[in-house]
């Protein structure tokens, strides 16, 4: 095993988004390569890489740069793991809540949709942070995560419902079977899709695939509020150089804020 | 004597996208134009720039391609985009006004003048 590799060794072993991993191992072994070749009409081969390596900066130096980037969920390298397994265990720990909505007329599907849909711009805006890129290995460590959360979720459910004395049913809504491979009631009638366990898996890998893509176009979006002391705008600088999409929760601070600024364009003209 | 590697930290950008203004280029050679433009006061830990070369083609300021060199080496050729040659242009000027700023704070408005 060269230095080379020893050093490259370390530096993935320190960065914590693994998907990037051989990326990075490409572009610093090319680098230090022409670093070497370079070197070497002065001194060693040996010495060439060794000082090669020193100018590329410490294992601890080069990986800090790499995760001040593409940061983690949770700043654990199993980020992604933990959040699949998160969102996995919300759902089969709320499942009742499903069910009473399903159940409700009219509105039902509108409120789970609404629902999903909020549930899954929170963790969209929790992802995009991350900075990451899509790829295999993130996908399986969802799959893992998921697996984990079921794992969890289930187990400690059913430990519940042993100890409630209903074994098998949800401890806080006794009208329901703990949803693993059962089926959801709709009107007196069991509601079933096949393999309905794997739109779970599905959800998070599409608020994956949307944050990965999103993080990736130039466009960024940002929640205006207006509390009550003042407007809050994350980047205002953006929002005069319309560079920023806001999204405005209070329709008299997006006519404040859009009238403001034309006035004081239309002023500096 | 090399510069402060903080003060260095949150300009490395401007000074790769000016870089690569002028030509498409590789990152051991982006690190050596730095050194030999700074006569080597300019201290950057060459593994420091990728990640920042990762940020700015996310933004869609820089774009990539390989090049595979006579010799047989292949080489990640970085070049600018319009969007790069736009915040270039954005970051000049926060570059500008920031430094005048810092002029006159430090040595007072006159010296900073003349």
């Amino acid at each position: 095993m060269t230095r080379t590799e020893i050093y490259l060794d370390e530096v993935c072993r320190k960065i914590k988004y693994r998907s990037i991993h051989k990326t990075v191992r490409s572009e610093l072994k090319l680098h230090i390569e022409e670093s070497t070749e370079e070197l070497e009409r002065f001194t060693s081969e040996q010495n060439a890489e060794i000082q090669a390596i020193h100018y590329i900066g410490s294992a601890d130096d080069v990986a800090h740069a790499y995760n001040r980037y593409h940061k983690m969920p949770f700043g654990s390298r199993y980020g992604l793991i933990i959040w699949a397994a998160l969102v996995t265990a919300v759902f089969y720990v709320s499942a009742p809540v499903f069910k009473i909505l399903i159940n409700q007329p009219k509105n039902a599907p509108a409120m789970i949709l609404g629902l999903l849909f909020l549930f899954g711009a929170l963790n969209y805006m929790f992802l995009r942070r991350a900075h990451m890129i899509m790829s295999g290995r993130d996908v399986r460590d969802i799959l893992l995560g998921f697996l984990a959360g079921a794992g969890a979720s289930l187990g400690m459910l059913y430990a519940a419902s042993y100890t409630d004395g209903c074994f098998g049913f949800y401890p806080y809504y006794t009208n329901m079977k703990i949803l693993f491979m059962n089926s959801v009631e709709f009107f007196g009638q069991p509601l079933r899709a096949p393999g309905d366990e794997l739109l779970i898996i599905f959800y998070e890998v599409i608020i994956y695939m949307i944050s990965v893509k999103i993080n990736n176009t130039k466009t960024q979006f940002f929640a205006v509020w207006n509390f009550q002391s003042g407007i809050i705008i994350p980047d205002l600088d953006s929002f005069i150089n319309k560079k920023t999409r806001m999204i405005f929760f209070d329709p008299f601070c997006e006519k404040f804020l859009k009238g403001k600024y034309k006035t004081e364009e239309k002023g500096d003209n | 004597m090399g510069i402060n590697r903080e003060l260095i930290k949150g300009s490395t950008s401007i000074l790769i996208l000016k870089l690569l203004a002028e030509r498409d280029m590789y990152g051991y050679q982006i690190t050596q134009e730095l050194k030999t433009r700074s006569d080597n006061e300019l201290q950057l830990k060459e593994g420091t720039l990728y990640p920042m070369l990762h940020s700015l083609t996310e933004v869609g300021a820089v774009e990539w391609y390989w090049y595979d060199t006579d010799e047989g080496r292949r080489r990640k050729y970085y070049k600018i985009t319009d969007t790069g040659r736009e915040m270039l242009c954005e970051k000049r000027r926060e570059w500008k006004e920031f430094s005048k700023l810092m002029n006159v704070l430090i040595d007072g408005p006159e010296e900073a003048l003349s």
